[in-house]
């Protein structure tokens, strides 16, 4: 073997281990990364003006509808709601910038949302409703119980992006079917609802009307 | 003693037909093995194009991290055993190469079709591939990188792999059994493979001792004949 080839050879063995170590590395701690710890509202916001469920339980997630993750989110939501048959009421909150048009929120993850039965997709204008909630990252969840406290906080997929098993999932399930939880707060994996250029909820001017906007969609 | 003799020749000629067919049909997996990593990362970067293109902040969005990683991941999972199985066909080092890629790319595309239990079928459909090199230690490998990656999984975030935070600490062991079963199954094929290929080369090696021992009475014949017609008192 030529010294070029040689070379060549020990250039494509090290890019090799780059790619079987730092790969793999970086598909670990890429997958379990989760987004900032939020401060969510311990209570149900009324300003917000969505009505929650005055006889069980009630569900909330944000909902970025780009985001491919979530789509994730989706399904394990799909799982548990045919689970539960009626028995907790959802809404998804499908954030939208105000700039943009309502198309922009029209994904297959928001045509998903739509399909599974209990849930009520609406369509959340510069992401408003969602940090009313203190959610900021999609597949953020909240559940409330009948008196509008919170029970749970977080992620329903064990890591970013993939579905299956969850402690988020089981703790959600435990909670509802009225067993202990030992846990009430999951890693939420999804991508932020926040334009980072200006974290007033999706807008990169300021005076736009931020208020209740209960657009079901 | 000349039979002796002729058991010897034709047992050396067995091992060489057998080598020659293995080696062939070694080097020849080995091509399919170049192609199949080619179409997997065309499959992989069009898979994160498709499905996970975009990281979105707000309305903002920048290219998302599962098409670096299939560019790259993918990149340095195919360069070298591209480049043995045209530098080294059939050698030992390439297809040991060749079975830790396979199996990272079951790694990669299971993370880029967002952990789908389908995709985890992959890995299965890698090891019977593999199965077709006849050499049990590419399976012994392939097996310890899926193992190695669901224990170190298991230990540091076990929630990916059990959905669970606090599994046994022999659970990954479970995962590993299904491996192992189908691993059993494809050492027992391997086994009768090899086992096929000696005794094709043994049949041809006797085959071809018969076809030279006739060709020998043919000629000792010929000779016979011409020196009994050089003779005109026997003619």
């Amino acid at each position: 073997m030529t010294r070029a080839r040689r070379a060549l050879v020990y250039g494509a063995g090290l890019l090799w281990i780059a790619a079987a170590v730092g790969g793999t590395a970086f598909i670990f701690v890429y997958e379990s990364q989760p987004a900032a710890a939020a401060q969510v509202a311990r209570v149900w916001p009324d300003a917000v003006g969505l009505a929650r469920n005055q006889s069980g339980f009630s569900l909330v997630m944000a909902v970025h509808p780009k985001c491919s993750c979530t789509r994730a989110s989706v399904a394990e939501l799909n799982k548990l709601m045919l689970a539960w048959g009626g028995q907790v009421h959802a809404i998804a909150l499908v954030t939208k910038p105000f700039e943009v048009t309502d198309l922009w929120s029209e994904t297959d993850v928001t045509a998903r949302l739509r399909e599974i039965p209990g849930v009520a997709v609406v369509r959340d204008l510069g992401g408003a409703k969602a940090a009313a909630f203190g959610a900021h990252n999609s597949g953020q969840t909240l559940l409330y119980d009948s008196a509008g406290q919170l029970v749970f906080e977080g992620g329903i997929t064990a890591f970013r992006g993939h579905e299956g098993p969850s402690i988020g999932g089981e703790t959600l399930k435990q909670i509802v079917a009225g067993q202990p939880a030992p846990q009430r707060h999951t890693k939420v994996f999804g991508c932020s609802l926040e334009d980072k250029f200006c974290p007033l909820h999706g807008t990169s001017h300021e005076g736009h009307d931020h208020g209740n906007h209960d657009e079901r969609v | 003693m000349e039979t002796m003799t002729n058991a010897s020749e034709e047992a050396e000629r067995t091992q060489v037909l057998y080598h020659e067919e293995l080696d062939a049909q070694r080097v020849r997996l080995d091509r399919i093995f170049a192609k199949l990593m080619l179409v997997e990362w065309a499959f992989a970067i069009g898979l994160a194009i498709v499905v996970s293109p975009w990281s979105w902040e707000g309305k903002h969005h920048v290219v998302h991290a599962h098409v670096y990683l299939a560019v790259l991941m993918g990149a340095g999972l195919t360069l070298l055993p591209l480049f043995l199985v045209r530098e080294m066909p059939g050698s030992v080092v390439t297809r040991q190469v060749i079975a830790v890629s396979q199996m990272l790319w079951s790694a990669l595309l299971i993370h880029l079709t967002g952990g789908r239990i389908e995709t985890h079928f992959h890995v299965f459909g890698s090891l019977a591939w593999l199965a077709f090199y006849l050499d049990w230690q590419i399976l012994v490998t392939a097996t310890v990188v899926v193992a190695a990656d669901h224990f170190l999984r298991g230990m540091f975030y076990p929630e990916s792999v059990y959905g669970i935070t606090n599994p046994e600490w022999w659970r990954f062991l479970e995962h590993a059994f299904w491996v192992a079963f189908e691993d059993g199954i494809l050492l027992i094929a391997c086994h009768n493979g090899l086992r096929s290929l000696r005794d094709g080369a043994q049949r041809q090696a006797q085959l071809e001792a018969i076809s030279e021992s006739e060709q020998n009475k043919a000629i000792a014949l010929e000779m016979l004949i011409t020196e009994m017609k050089a003779r005109p008192g026997l003619a």
